[in-house]
């Protein structure tokens, strides 16, 4: 089984990004690939969902925080979505929870970005 | 009349656990995974021990990194010592000694606003360990002491 395996896919105008395993020093020249790859195709509404994701240590968390700012300065935003409770755990602890909204399911993930006139 | 043998009391020794690795990324999950599993075994909670073991990768990404300047073929040293109050667990290295190396005080949004991929590692460790302290061992090698009380795990979580 690999250490990590990215699938990046469009729904609508957002591109959904899964990371599969785990993300360290070791994996996350793929992971930054496909947030790089999905900027250069034009995405600016990225949503990571974390269903499949063990964990995520600093190198991980560092291409979030190198790349959210750029990101929202063209509009767009990453959101995080499905993060088990160990993940979640992390991104409380150093406050990213304060910097990327997460949301509980895919489906809220996506509707954010559309958020729906009076619901 | 034969004598009854007297019970002997076990010596008791600390347990110490010690893995040796080489200095590539690609071990960190190993590292991390038996990190882990020792945590839980000693009693830890699940999201504890998940804490510990990121610990654990950070600090020995920064000994490949930065004390060994991302060169393979050297060798890392982890002994876990789960005996006691805590979960004590040293990272022995003979590359740079990483307390020269200068570390900014954690600040997310001055990280963000800089467009900066590094500087969390050792905030992570601070973080989720009681204690961390760089320095050099009686053996000439130089070390990292992360501890990890037990009792005061649960109220982190």
């Amino acid at each position: 089984m690999p250490d990590l395996t990215v699938e990046c896919r469009r729904v609508g105008d957002v591109t959904v990004i899964s990371p599969r395993g785990f993300i360290n020093a070791h994996t996350v020249r793929q992971f930054e690939q496909a947030l790089a790859g999905a900027l250069a195709d034009g995405s600016q509404k990225i949503l990571i969902n974390g269903s499949g994701l063990a964990y995520i240590a600093s190198a991980g968390l560092g291409v979030i925080m190198g790349l959210i700012e750029e990101v929202r300065s063209r509009g767009g935003d990453i959101r995080l979505a499905e993060l088990n409770e160990t993940v979640r755990n992390i991104f409380e602890v150093l406050g990213f929870n304060h910097l990327c909204r997460v949301l509980g399911s895919e489906r809220e993930g996506l509707e954010s970005y559309h958020p729906i006139a009076g619901g | 009349m034969p004598t009854k043998p007297r019970k002997r009391e076990p010596e008791r020794k600390r347990a110490l656990m010690e893995l040796r690795f080489p200095s590539e990324n690609r071990y960190l999950h190993m590292v991390h995974q038996l990190a882990k599993t020792l945590a839980e075994s000693t009693g830890f909670e699940a999201v504890e021990a998940e804490q510990i073991a990121l610990a654990v990768d950070e600090a020995a990404t920064n000994v490949i990194q930065h004390a060994y300047g991302g060169e393979p073929g050297h060798e890392i040293e982890v002994h876990f010592d789960p005996e006691g109050e805590s979960l004590d667990i040293v990272i022995f290295h003979e590359g740079e000694p990483l307390e020269s190396v200068p570390v900014p005080e954690f600040d997310l949004d001055k990280l963000v606003a800089e467009k900066r991929k590094g500087g969390l590692g050792l905030s992570i460790m601070r973080q989720m360990m009681d204690k961390v302290e760089h320095g050099r061992a009686g053996t000439g090698k130089n070390m990292c002491v992360m501890v990890r009380y037990k009792q005061k795990g649960s109220e982190r979580s």
